[in-house]
């Protein structure tokens, strides 16, 4: 069988592919497998930045979120104490209002008073001078002057009692 | 039929020339080819026969971790890519068509008239002293590999189960690479001996077939029976190592 013979050809086969083998292996494989390699590492950087940019930015949310939330809280307490504020300055002015009121009553009736002794006073003067008036009028003619001292004496005695 | 051997006589060495010129063929297309698939290399977005070139990687890196460990089988990678590149290369060319147009007829240099005679080009691994070439560097490797990841105990399973057990061993020893080189050079040569046989018909069948239906149908499957072989080759070189690392498959 000539097909079947086995010669020298066997080692130069060999050989040839091993040629091939060191020529692909230098010149081919290499940057191939240099730029795969670069490109997986490319990929674990993509993919581990992706990571962390996703934990930095969940951190971030949170951090917003809790501030966000003090926030709330905080305005929520500025308008109660607001209101708290108001109400109270409310009930001040018209405790105020109510004292002021007050106060001007006590004056008006004190002055009333006032007014009112005054009136007396000058009434009373006048009560006498007119009733001194027409006693004398009166008696003017049939009194002698010394019961005419005597009588307003007694008068103003009795005038005095009444005040 | 005459499968007329072109002898190449170098000093005591008789060479089969033809087997020799395909070969040395088939490596410079592998060698263009890669040029191309390497020339712009990038990590980036890859085009092209790169793609392709990363393609035939990745499918050896994923035939390794699931043949065995990949952190011994890593140093086959590129032996293996080589393997089944040229394997594959080798087993098309027999489907070309002689493209010099007969103009090298009367070349007698090398016999060079003489290899490029006929309707097609010729595969390498249809001569026994390519493919058995090939099983003998397989062979060479998973002894290798089991001697330096397994020491002394790769010997030892040759007693296993019991020491009667070597006999069988020792035959295996030879068989394995024999049947890896005799299947791939009976498919490819089985192959080409079919498409000349094929061609011959031509004057016959061009009268209600329109000649070339027959070897069309048979020209596609032959680049599937190549591509199968070249992928059968590899993967049981791949097997045979795992096996001699100790790798339970």
């Amino acid at each position: 069988m000539d097909i079947l013979n086995i010669d020298a050809t066997l080692i130069v086969q060999m050989l040839s592919f091993v040629v091939l083998l060191a020529i692909l292996r230098k010149f081919a494989y290499r940057p191939l497998l240099d730029a795969l390699e670069k490109r997986s590492q490319y990929i674990e950087e993509n993919i581990k930045s992706a990571e962390q940019q996703k934990a930095d930015a969940e951190q971030i949310k949170a951090e917003y979120q809790a501030e966000l939330k003090q926030a709330r809280q905080e305005a929520h307490e500025i308008v109660e104490r607001a209101a708290k504020a108001s109400e109270e300055r409310g009930k001040e002015m018209i405790s105020d209002a109510r004292n002021e009121a007050e106060r001007m009553k006590k004056s008006a009736m004190a002055e009333i008073e006032m007014e009112k002794q005054k009136a007396l006073t000058e009434l009373r003067t006048q009560v006498a001078a007119l009733s001194m008036l027409a006693a004398g009028k009166i008696i003017e003619k049939n009194l002698d002057p010394a019961t005419q001292g005597a009588l307003v004496d007694e008068f103003i005695k009795e005038v005095g009692d009444l005040q | 039929m005459e499968e007329k051997l072109i002898l190449w006589h170098v000093g005591p060495f008789t060479l089969h020339g033809k087997t020799l010129v395909m070969t040395w063929i088939s490596m410079i297309a592998i060698l263009i080819f890669a040029y191309f698939a390497t020339r712009k290399a990038t990590s980036g977005r890859p085009k092209g026969s790169q793609n392709i070139l990363e393609w035939v990687f990745e499918f050896i890196r994923n035939l390794i971790s699931e043949t065995m460990d990949w952190k011994k089988g890593r140093s086959l990678l590129t032996y293996l890519v080589t393997l089944i590149m040229f394997i594959f290369f080798s087993n098309m060319l027999g489907l070309f068509p002689n493209i010099t147009f007969g103009l090298l007829n009367h070349v007698q240099t090398l016999q060079l008239g003489e290899i490029f005679h006929g309707p097609t080009l010729a595969s390498p691994t249809a001569d026994v002293n390519t493919t058995l070439g090939l099983a003998v560097l397989t062979w060479i490797l998973f002894v290798s590999y089991g001697i330096v990841f397994q020491k002394a105990k790769y010997f030892k399973h040759f007693l296993d189960p019991m020491p009667p057990f070597i006999i069988i061993h020792l035959i295996e020893l030879v068989t394995k690479p024999l049947t890896l080189g005799m299947r791939l050079f009976g498919n490819i040569f089985a192959g080409e001996i079919l498409i000349k046989v094929i061609l011959g018909f031509i004057p016959i069948t061009a009268l209600f077939l329109g000649g070339f239906l027959l070897n069309t149908v048979w020209l596609a499957f032959s680049v599937f029976v190549g591509a199968i072989q070249s992928f059968v080759f590899t993967v049981l070189t791949l097997a045979y190592v795992a096996q001699s690392v100790g790798e339970e498959h």
